[in-house]
């Protein structure tokens, strides 16, 4: 970084944004899809039924859940290997 | 045969009808369908086919159904936590963690141990949701040193600051100020599960030290306790006499270490060949095994586990110690390797030293006659066999003193590494905590014993011991 110039720092910056940007969305549109996939399956109407609700708000809960307590433990790794 | 005609008989007179005609059987009908399609006639194996198929059948049965029930036992009982598992639990808090202690059996490995715990315990922990450490320990003292320098952490921990933040610390075995994890989590707000956690002390030879463990450690006068816990090398390694025993040290403050419910696991471990049947019959019956095990592990997974309250501590898993290879029973060493030293030692120095003088003789001869040769001892035959003499001379001496360092630095590096020797064999000598008889001071079983239980296992309790 520091043999950067100022320009330079600044679409160093842009460039790692944008990556962090990319990866937050297609987590993201991941998730949707296997959340629908698995229990979006009645097309009969527009709207969710309350078993689709359910089920997405589940699958979500899970999705986040995990992703956070993998989070937690691989800081915790990283503590401890320095 | 029976039909051929022995020859001796007159051609004259009707043919006698073979001699065991009558007694011979007709060959059984065969369905004529199946004859048709050409397929052999039915029938039993000979006789040593039926003794071979009888047996072979016969174990392979009584394994198969042995296993298919032992797997039965091992779901009751999966299934008997699972709703621990089903608690939600938010993502800032870590599930409870229970402490097992882990320890190579009399005349076994460790391995033996881990295999075990896979088996028979793990499945349950894990349909519980627990989390878990795993002490392992691989030699005898192990884990009641192990508990002792717990013990002793925590009791300076409260000598030095009168804070009650070391105990917890302590039970698991691990120090909060230096561990980087327990920090990280303190400052970003992770908690464990309210609750107790619990240890589990799995077979006899880990219940006695454990319960001798905790006993030194907590009925060590303080000022015996060292500042801290030492390298083994200097730490004493034998147990301590039980007249130094003191009121303990922290009277009104019950301390925490008690109120983790132990429990004792059974590990029924047999060795030898000439136990060939026991181990057989052991063999057979892991399904019962299977139960009895999940039902100690299911209380600790339900935090209800707690030793010694109807029953003598002496007396939990006792029968166990039946099981155990003769040469724990065996006194010391010490003794015999002194021995063995006295008889070996001189004879072996006296045989190095008669080489040594020999050789030491022959050079000396040597050196006496070129000596005189290079003084020109012979007259003056010739100046350069003079100069030869005093060059073989110069060789000889340098190849002296050559040898003299090569055999300063050989007896160097042996003191060296008799030193490490003698600091390994003071490192760990074998406490021999297994042949101690195991009798806990009252005052321990009573803080065992203050923990108040909440419920008691649904599944009553067969007595499985006479098979064990």
């Amino acid at each position: 970084m520091e043999a950067l110039n100022a320009q330079e720092q600044k679409e160093f910056q842009q460039v790692l944004e944008r990556r962090q940007m990319n990866e937050y969305v297609k987590m993201y549109s991941n998730l949707v899809q296997r959340c629908f996939d698995h229990c979006v399956n009645d097309f009969t109407s527009k709207s969710l039924i309350q078993k689709e609700e359910a089920c997405l708000n589940r699958c979500v809960d899970k999705f986040l859940k995990g992703a956070e307590r993998m989070g937690q433990r691989f800081q915790e790794l990283n503590a401890q290997q320095q | 045969m029976a039909d051929i005609k022995p020859p001796t008989e007159p051609p004259v007179a009707p043919p006698p009808p073979p001699p065991n005609a009558a007694e011979a059987k007709p060959l059984p009908k065969q369905n004529p369908a199946l004859k048709a399609m050409g397929l052999p006639r039915m029938r039993l194996p000979s006789r040593n086919w039926m003794i071979f198929i009888g047996v072979m059948s016969a174990w392979a049965g009584g394994i198969a159904y042995d296993r298919h029930h032992k797997q039965k036992a091992k779901d009751y009982w999966i299934r008997a936590v699972a709703p621990l598992a089903e608690v939600p639990l938010p993502t800032t808090v870590l599930p409870r963690k229970v402490t097992i202690y882990l320890q190579a059996p009399p005349g076994d490995t460790l391995f033996s141990a881990k295999e075990y715990f896979h088996e028979y315990v793990k499945p349950i922990l894990a349909s519980a949701a627990l989390d878990y450490d795993i002490v392992e320990i691989r030699k005898e003292g192990g884990t009641w040193k192990t508990v002792r320098d717990a013990v002793w952490r925590t009791r300076r921990a409260l000598n030095q600051t009168g804070s009650t933040s070391g105990k917890k610390a302590a039970v698991v075995g691990e120090v909060v100020e230096e561990d980087p994890v327990e920090a990280l989590r303190k400052r970003t707000g992770i908690t464990r599960e309210p609750g107790v956690g619990g240890e589990l002390v799995i077979g006899r030879h880990v219940w006695k030290e454990w319960m001798h463990g905790l006993q030194d450690g907590w009925l060590t006068p303080l000022s015996e306790i060292p500042p801290q816990n030492l390298p083994p090398a200097e730490d004493e390694t034998r147990p301590m006499d039980q007249e130094k025993y003191v009121e303990m040290a922290l009277e009104g403050a019950q301390p925490e270490f008690f109120a983790a419910p132990v429990q004792a696991i059974p590990y029924p471990h047999m060795l030898g060949f000439l136990n060939m049947p026991w181990r057989i019959a052991r063999y057979f019956n892991q399904r019962k095994l299977a139960d009895d095990v999940g039902r100690e592990v299911a209380k600790a997974c339900f935090g209800m586990a707690r030793p010694g309250l109807d029953m003598d501590a002496d007396l939990i898993l006792k029968h166990e110690e039946k099981d155990w290879v003769s040469s724990v029973w065996e006194k010391s060493e010490e003794v015999e390797t002194t021995k063995d030293e006295v008889k070996k030692e001189p004879l072996k120095e006296k045989l190095e030293h008669l080489e040594e003088k020999i050789v030491e003789e022959i050079h000396h001869v040597e050196e006496k006659a070129l000596e005189f040769v290079a003084e020109g001892g012979l007259g003056s035959y010739s100046t350069p066999g003079v100069e030869a003499a005093q060059e073989v001379l110069d060789n000889l001496k340098k190849a002296d003193e050559k040898k003299l360092e090569e055999r300063k630095a050989a007896e160097e590096k042996e003191a060296v590494e008799e030193k490490k020797k003698e600091e390994e064999k003071k490192a760990w000598v074998s406490p021999k905590i297994w042949q101690l008889p195991m009798k806990p001071d009252s005052r321990i079983l009573e803080g065992l014993r203050s923990f108040e239980l909440p419920l008691e296992a649904e599944r009553p309790k067969e007595d499985y011991a006479k098979w064990w």
